[in-house]
């Protein structure tokens, strides 16, 4: 199958089985991507810093990003053709909710309070929950021991990166920081140790 | 209809991290400016928007430009609220290849994945509080966490088995009391 249909097919499945947004759809967006080869945790990690600082919905940025950075990898950095990978990836993920939404919208509307639904998301909160903290401890690992981090129980991370790693939790879990301050911190942090 | 997109832009351009953030732009912007719903009715839209498939702020403005003209309306919020970030991302994503090799960029990507990580577990630590005042949500949570992380089953494959438990805890509901 031609490159650009399956990045289509591919955030066409993440925008259609994602429901209750952006934090949902990132284990969904790592294990697609990951298992299709296109990134690996690293690159997914990258990417993420990189949509949570610009302004816009962060899963949308990221089919954004991914769209450019699978077509500019697979065609040798054809910048042209990139850009359509970008513009592929961005429709597709928002395509399921215009034809859900202008379908069911009506039906929506009317059904939104059916005990059946009410169910059905009492089910799926903390499912989500779940799955974001599969994400957050995949993506811990890869941070701080890299992509050999079934090596946790043999060595010690780097105590600098750990260090980021808990202030950003501490700035995330008990205060009201933007997340785009914890990062640029982390950012800056990141430029200083390497400077020192 | 011009007016929907240039709205909706106004609001992607500015919406950092998502989600809650939207509801105070949108509320400058739709309810305050273009004065085209009441809060309540955006606070409507925003929470049914996260039962409809796909990215919460793209629904929100969809259902908003819905309410005001239909299928078009939907188009114009949807281009208007990805216009703004897919060109700072497409700026972003061709200066990262420029500066590859830049050490600069490697040092602050550095930085920035352990931020990455630990933002997202104080995302998680939150939601799970949350879901923790319930039994039966903490337990949900933590089984789905542990069938994913240790057994590697797959997300969509977890959603797609909470919809039909959900379901079924409705139908044994309604078949319990006639």
């Amino acid at each position: 199958m031609n490159l650009f249909v399956k990045l289509a097919y591919a955030f066409f499945k993440i925008g259609l089985l994602t429901v209750g947004g952006g934090l949902a759809m990132i284990p969904i967006i790592q294990h697609e991507m990951v298992r299709r080869g296109w990134l690996d945790n690293q690159q997914f990690l990258d990417i993420l810093g990189i949509a949570q600082m610009t302004p816009g919905p962060m899963s949308v940025n990221t089919a954004t990003f991914v769209g450019y950075r699978v077509i500019a990898d697979a065609y040798s950095g054809s910048v042209a053709l990139a850009v359509v990978g970008a513009l592929v990836g961005t429709i597709a993920v928002c395509a399921p909710s215009l034809l859900c939404i202008n379908l069911f919208g009506a039906f929506w509307n009317r059904n939104r309070n059916h005990p059946c639904m009410m169910r059905i998301f009492d089910i799926l909160r903390p499912l989500v929950t779940g799955l974001v903290i599969t994400a957050a401890v995949l993506l811990l690992l890869h941070a701080l021991w890299g992509e050999s981090f079934r090596a946790v129980t043999e060595r010690l991370p780097d105590l600098r990166m750990a260090a980021i790693a808990a202030a950003a939790f501490a700035l995330t879990a008990f205060s009201k920081v933007s997340p785009v301050y914890t990062l640029l911190g982390g950012a800056c942090v990141g430029i200083v140790l390497g400077w020192i | 209809m011009c007016q929907i997109f240039v709205s909706f832009a106004k609001v992607g351009a500015v919406l950092f991290g998502g989600g809650y953030a939207m509801l105070p732009l949108l509320e400058r912007e739709v309810v305050n400016r273009r004065k085209w719903c009441r809060f309540e009715e955006m606070a409507d839209y925003y929470a049914m928007s996260q039962l409809v498939p796909g990215v919460v702020a793209v629904n929100t403005a969809m259902l908003i430009g819905h309410h005001l003209r239909g299928f078009w309306g939907t188009v114009a919020a949807t281009l208007g609220v990805v216009a703004a970030p897919f060109f700072v991302i497409l700026a972003y994503a061709v200066a990262f290849d420029q500066m590859r090799e830049s050490s600069l960029l490697a040092d602050a990507m550095a930085g920035l994945r352990p931020a990455v990580a630990g933002l997202m577990l104080g995302v998680a630590y939150t939601m799970f509080m949350r879901s923790r005042k319930t039994k039966l949500g903490a337990g949900v949570s933590v089984a789905v966490a542990v069938l994913t992380l240790v057994c590697g089953v797959s997300a969509v494959t977890v959603i797609l088995f909470g919809v039909i438990a959900g379901a079924g805890w409705f139908a044994l509901e309604a078949w319990r009391r006639p």
